[in-house]
């Protein structure tokens, strides 16, 4: 609070990128978690609020006649133009932002402050909706090969690896010792996925300290413990994901690649995914060619092309499909690394399990994943995404891409992820915007100590919570595309991957499509349920209306009679439920994309208990209210709005709180 | 040697007329040491399978590669067409045409025999294949592929005969030549004179009821070209103002490149209409009538006229075909650009360019047309090609009714064949006059806006690729010839040429018309039922804009005098003129026109955003409803993948197949629930109406 200086300047116009002639007048507000823009149109009162740790670069602009130029980037991408009429004014809000998004403590994040109104309870169950052990369980371990090794017990061995490790049976711990200290940061070779139909494995680690010459024998029989733990094969791949030269140039500060001579029975294979530099680098190449005022056809796609973006995504992918067809078809266990192995190697990880087994397509397999391969395997996100002030070096756009695989993918196999594109720009949303806890820190064990579940709310339960939003509408379960392993060609063509303007793109309106599909579909599906539900009802009513029936015949005047059917007084309702009011929701409907100012800002400001769309809710409807529960959850634009516009109120009170 | 004397056995003969024929058998290749179908089945297959006066001139089984799975079948070489019959594959008796496995032979743009060996391109007939080939590859020009694997063991020579038959057809058939007979065996089917799908703009009739349809009250159809003798390439008949005579319309369309005069495009249900006229005849010396002629009939009752300079900041015709034969290159398989380049290359054949300019410009003239009532005439030198394209692209922005499977062929067929765009020469392989694909460059500007605004149209993706292939196949004249006047001459519709017209005469005399009826839009031709229900977009939601808008109204066809103000649209900005004809005082006015002013600010707002009483941002103040505004910055305009992809089938995974079929088993799923409940409900519904009701309010 002590660092906002102004907390209010008015008459500051907010400029739309594609036609900077239209800019909306209005007030711009500072509070101690959120940038937020009111416009004065009275009809509208359109608000905007940007999370502090959203904002990425703040430039202050040459002053002009009419004011005083900001330029706020954020992380998802929003970019917004500000025009502040007194220099002045504008000296103080930069000074205020730079200190308000670059938070120097864990404490100083909108997670600590956060609260969704739940109780106690309901934050610890949100917590539980994930369980890695299960998922273990799930892939069919500990079994034969594999066990549980408490070897890192405390974070004794390395500290930014679990606690919960599974390794080959055979693997002692002084091997495993051993091997650790032949790897960088001590990130020993650890199961990361193990098929039960081929016993092949993924494993992950890092770079070994081999040098020009150096052996491990520990090292040697760690490799060969995963190769003996799949007796379909007599080999293992090993994977190094970086370019061959960039691998060659470790070797000279002591660390490397494995070398085939030392090793009996692996298959050494480079996969150039380049480093986080190069990809920093890219992803700024192609954000300037999305700010670009008015791209040509040129523009764009050279622009798109020179970013190299693209390329950067195919080598991922790429990877992943290896890694896949080694595990699939050859049977072969595969070891990955990159130099810490938590970057590439998580990429390409969860990539090649994705591909691998349907589970994670699924809406509670995906959060798995990234749980498991992300989280859990400790993927710097503290540094990767700049939470805390840190190292701007250290940024890098690493779980972007991968999410960017997986909707390429989606755009490819179009049926076999159970979620949808919305499903991801939430969560990179959330990997920004320290709303939920699951993102802190670099690693479990930094989690563990600041507490970060007893402090925290979880994003996976408000995912979950919410997943009527985040189902893909043509996701069957039975299509051949989602059994098994996703094949995609191995002809090379670069031009099955896409800019994605769902997510670079997404705030810019006036670049979306104006329809959705997605959305369209999504509302006849839950049309189709109404209905069903309605028609459930509506049959248990004949029943009672035929019993009726027979009882007024045999006893003609009972006084009770009205109130028997009080219960199920809503015929005008289910009346009203015929296809014109059908045609008339289809209409409003556009109003809850994704794509559209009001749902984004509902999302940040994530108000569950007074979505309307809530499942839980219309679960627990009994049948004879059923249908009166239909009519408020049908997807009209008309009733959502209130509830969004009291999330919002509510929401600006906490803030005005904050900052008193 | 089998392959002895191939110039002989393969000398096609020029084609019979053998109509009595009617679906019969094929006539086996003359002479040629072709063995006769040894499989009993396969050749009633082939058989079952031709057209009349076709005649198979080799086969050779084999599998269809670059599918999942691979299909065996047969290669088959006739002198109309290549088509390949998979096993147990039935020719639909009532499509005597398969979209799927035909190749018409004016498609095959390149064909290719690969073996282990060597890979040779087939150009001319006189090439000879120097070995047999294991493999062969027939581009179409439709960017179809057909890739038939021939297996080894003892079938070479077959496979060799087939390609060499296939090299050979090729060159012998004509662009002009067509499946004739195709539509005697049709209307044979159907008994007595079946009425076309879509108004053919051949009668008067059907014009009076489009004019009546879209209430152009001050309009009238005018028969003054109805012997084609203003001008062959227009119809014969359109639309001129009411006060306009006869007379006056002659003498005015005289001093219009070509004859082809102001006429009405389409008049917007807000009084504005929308003309589409040629270049002024600058040679021609006027006197003061005609001009007032040529000027009342550019005003059409108006006091407000934009003229608009259809081709200013559009491609050419030449850019647009070498766009056209570089994105081709570029979508081959084998294209030899490297993976990082693919986008680069792609912007190289600047066909997204000229995607986007055409939809900058219709964008900019549906609100000239929209919001304000006023005459807006597009006038091109030719007005056979970008006022066709940007009369149509506008009438789609503007008209709801024109974005209806019905309404878009309707708009097609008048504003494309009606209007005598020259299908034949400029997709043609005549070699003579400028090729250039509008009309498949219109296509793609649709499909554009079927992806910006998917719930808008009624017809879908599935659709605009079957119109795209429709062009390449000889089957029907809509796109075989250049003008109506042509067209008419074929299907002898003029043969009683001296005799007066009467209006309302619309039948030939005799019955031998050949393809009198028949379209591009009888789809049954070429399309099973199945496909057919696929043209629908499942999307598609016509009462996104039920509130008709309309322009502030002002009294039309009041004001006789001459137009208050006149401008001329070019580089996306208005002009004054002093003026509307150039040759009141030389020098003329259009021919310095504004080619060479810059466009006033390189910026993407059209004109509505700036002048036009347009909202000033989206959504906030209600836009016209049912006007499209496209977007069209870089990241807006997208490859037609599934249809310029095709060639190859890794890209179209997510394309077409799953997403289609989801959206089908979808569909199928909701009908069937439709179904189970319709008989369970209305006796239901009946129960409620009369049972709770009056205990309900009984109870209140």
């Amino acid at each position: 609070m002590e660092h906002i200086r102004t907390p209010k300047v008015e008459n500051v116009r907010l400029l739309d990128r594609i036609s900077p002639k239209k800019a909306a007048l209005g007030t711009l507000y500072l509070t101690a978690t959120h940038v937020i823009f009111v416009e004065n149109a009275p009809d509208t009162r359109k608000e905007t609020w940007i999370l502090h740790s959203q904002i990425s670069t703040i430039e202050k602009q040459a002053t002009t006649a009419t004011g005083c130029h900001l330029l706020i980037r954020c992380k998802n991408f929003q970019l917004l133009q500000l025009i502040i009429p007194q220099e002045r004014d504008c000296h103080d809000v930069y000074i205020s932002l730079i200190r308000l998004t670059r938070p120097v403590k864990y404490e100083e994040l909108y997670c600590f402050s956060f609260n969704p109104k739940l109780d106690k309870e309901e934050r610890e169950r949100g917590w539980l909706l994930l369980d890695l052990s299960e998922e273990y369980r799930r892939m069919g371990l500990p079994g034969e090969h594999w066990q549980l090794s408490d070897v890192n017990r405390d974070y004794r061995v390395c500290d930014s690896y679990p606690t919960e490790l599974y390794v080959p049976k055979s693997a002692t711990a002084h091997i495993i010792l051993g091997s650790s200290k032949f790897r960088s940061r001590r990130r020993f070779p650890a199961l990361s996925y193990y098929s039960k139909q081929s016993h092949a494995s993924i494993c992950r680690s890092s770079q070994p300290l081999s040098g020009f010459s150096a052996r491990c024998l520990e090292d040697e029989q760690m490799l060969q413990a995963i190769r003996k733990a799949n007796p379909g094969s007599d080999f293992v791949y090993v994977v190094d994901t970086r370019p061959k030269l960039n691998a060659m140039a470790n070797r000279a500060a002591g660390k490397g690649y494995e070398n085939e001579d030392n090793y009996s029975n692996i298959k050494f294979q480079f996969i150039g995914i380049e480093n986080i530099h190069v990809m920093r680098n890219s992803l700024q190449k192609m954000l300037e060619v999305c700010e670009l005022k008015s791209p040509s056809m040129s523009d764009f796609l050279w622009g798109l092309e020179n970013s190299g973006w693209l390329r950067h995504i195919k080598a991922i992918m790429d990877a992943g499909t290896f890694i896949a067809k080694a595990v699939a078809e050859e049977g072969a266990s595969v070891l990955v690394h990159c130099s810490d192995g938590w970057d590439r190697t998580a990429q390409v990880c969860s990539v090649a399990s994705l591909l691998l087994d349907p589970h994670y397509r699924t809406l509670k397999g995906f959060m798995v994943l990234i749980e498991k391969d992300w989280i859990s395997f400790g993927h710097k996100f503290n540094h990767r995404y700049g939470n805390l002030d840190g190292d701007p070096k250290e940024i890098s756009p690493v779980i972007d891409q991968f999410i960017e695989c997986v909707w390429q993918l989606m755009e490819q196999f179009p049926c076999a992820f159970e979620f949808n594109e919305r499903f991801l720009i939430h969560i990179q949303h959330h990997i920004y915007s320290c709303q939920f806890g699951n993102f802190l820190c670099n690693s479990q064990k930094e989690r563990r100590e600041l507490k970060i579940q007893e402090r925290t709310y979880s994003l996976w339960a408000h995912l979950w919570k919410n997943r009527a939003d985040y189902m893909n509408p043509l996701f069957r379960a039975d299509h051949s595309q989602t059994q098994g392993i996703l094949r995609l060609p191995t002809a090379p063509c670069n031009f099955m991957y896409k800019f994605w303007s769902g997510m670079y793109n997404r705030f810019e309106k006036g670049l979306q499509p104006r329809q959705s599909v997605t959305d369209y579909l999504m509302a006849v599906k839950e049309e189709t349920q109404q209905l069903e539900e309605e028609l459930e009802a509506l049959e248990e009513r004949l029943e009672k209306i035929q019993k009726v029936h027979l009882n007024c015949s045999k006893v003609k005047s009972k006084p009770s009679e009205p109130s028997k059917y009080s219960g199920f007084s809503t015929p005008d309702s289910s009346a009203a439920n015929t296809p014109q009011d059908y045609s008339g929701n289809m209409k409003s409907f556009p109003s809850r994309s994704p794509s559209q100012g009001d749902a984004d800002s509902a999302l940040i400001l994530t108000q569950d208990n007074l979505k309307s769309s809530d499942p839980d809710l219309s679960a627990n409807s009994d049948q004879e209210s059923g249908v009166e529960d239909l009519s408020c959850r049908s997807p009209s634009g008309g009733e959502r709005a209130p509830s969004e516009d009291s999330a919002k109120d509510r929401d600006s009170d906490e803030a005005v709180f904050l900052m008193a | 040697m089998w392959w002895g004397g191939r110039g002989q056995s393969f000398n096609i003969a020029p084609q019979k007329e053998e109509p009595e024929m009617g679906p019969s058998g094929p006539q086996s290749v003359q002479g040629s040491g072709m063995p006769e179908p040894r499989n009993p089945q396969l050749g009633s297959c082939l058989v079952s399978g031709c057209l009349p006066g076709e005649q198979i001139l080799a086969w050779a089984p084999g599998v269809r590669k670059g599918l999942e799975p691979e299909l065996p079948g047969t290669l088959i070489c006739t002198n109309l067409r290549v088509t390949f019959q998979p096993y147990g594959w039935q020719r639909h008796q009532e499509t005597s045409l398969s979209s799927d496995y035909d190749f018409a032979l004016v498609n095959i743009g390149q064909l290719e025999a690969v073996s282990s060996l060597s890979r040779v391109q087939l150009h001319r007939p006189g090439s000879l294949l120097k070995f047999i080939p294991e493999e062969i590859l027939i581009h179409g020009r439709d960017f179809r592929l057909l890739r038939v694997g021939f297996e080894a063991g003892g079938l070479e020579p077959q496979a060799f005969q087939v390609t060499m038959a296939i090299s050979q057809a090729r060159a012998q058939s004509s662009q002009t030549q067509q499946y004739s007979g195709i539509a005697l065996s049709k209307t044979g089917q159907s008994s007595g004179s079946k009425k076309p799908p879509i108004p053919l703009l051949e009668t008067s009739e059907d014009w009076e009821t489009e004019r009546n349809r879209q209430g152009a009250k001050g309009w009238r159809v005018s028969l003054v070209n109805e012997r084609f003798d203003v001008a062959t390439s227009l119809p014969r008949y359109f639309w001129v103002p009411n006060r306009t005579l006869d007379s006056e319309v002659r003498r005015a369309f005289g001093h219009f490149h070509q004859g082809r005069g102001p006429r009405l495009s389409w008049h917007h249900p807000g009084g504005s209409d929308l003309l589409r006229c040629g270049g002024f005849y600058t040679a021609s010396d006027p006197n003061k009538e005609d001009i007032r002629a040529v000027e009342s009939m550019l005003q059409a009752g108006h006091s407000d006229v934009v003229l608009v300079d259809t081709m200013d900041e559009l491609p050419s015709l030449a850019d647009i075909q070498l766009a056209h034969l570089r994105l081709r290159a570029l979508c081959l398989p084998d294209s030899s650009v490297s993976e990082d380049k693919w986008l680069s290359a792609l912007e190289g054949t600047r066909w997204l360019d000229y995607v986007r300019s055409c939809l900058r410009k219709a964008s900019d003239i549906s609100v000239l047309v929209t919001s304000r009532v006023r005459s807006v005439v597009l006038q091109e030198r030719g007005d056979r090609d970008f006022n066709g394209l940007l009369s149509s692209l506008v009438q789609l922005l503007s008209a709801p009714e024109a974005r209806t499977l019905f309404g878009f062929q309707s708009l097609v067929q008048r504003e494309w064949v009606a209007a005598g765009h020259p299908f034949l020469t400029r997709l043609g392989v005549t070699g003579v006059g400028e090729k250039a694909p509008v009309f498949l460059l219109f296509l793609d500007c649709v499909w554009q806006l079927l992806q910006q605004f998917p719930a808008e149209f009624e017809f879908s993706e599935f659709f605009l690729v079957a119109l795209h292939d429709s062009v390449r196949v000889p089957d029907t004249l809509t796109f075989l010839r250049d003008n109506p006047w042509e067209r008419g001459k074929q299907s002898r519709q003029f043969n009683s040429y001296t005799q007066v017209y009467t209006p309302g005469y619309s039948h030939p005399p005799d019955g031998n018309s050949i393809n009198a009826q028949l379209s591009v839009w009888d789809w049954d031709l070429r399309y099973s039922k199945e496909q057919i229900l696929q043209f629908h977009n499942p999307g598609y939601d016509p009462e996104h804009c039920q509130d008709s808008w309309l322009p502030r109204q002002q009294p039309s066809f009041m004001v006789p005098g001459p137009p208050s103000s006149v401008w001329l649209f070019s580089r996306g900005a208005l002009t004054a003129l002093n003026q509307l004809c150039p040759w009141r005082d030389s020098p003329s006015l259009l021919a310095v026109s504004s080619r060479w002013l810059p466009r006033p600010a390189i910026s993407s707002e059209s004109l509505a955003d700036q002048e036009w009483g347009l909202p000033s941002h989206w959504g906030a103040c209600p836009l016209p409803a049912g006007l499209l505004l496209p977007g069209y910055l870089g990241p807006q305009i997208r490859l037609w993948r599934r249809c310029y992809l095709r060639g190859r089938p890794e890209v179209q995974m997510g394309l077409s197949a799953p997403t289609i079929t989801g959206l089908q088993d979808e569909l199928s799923c909701l009908q069937e629930l439709l179904k189970k409940w319709t008989p369970r409900i209305s006796p239901e519904d009946h129960s409620n109406k009369r049972d709770p009701n009056p205990i309900l309010s009984q109870s209140c």
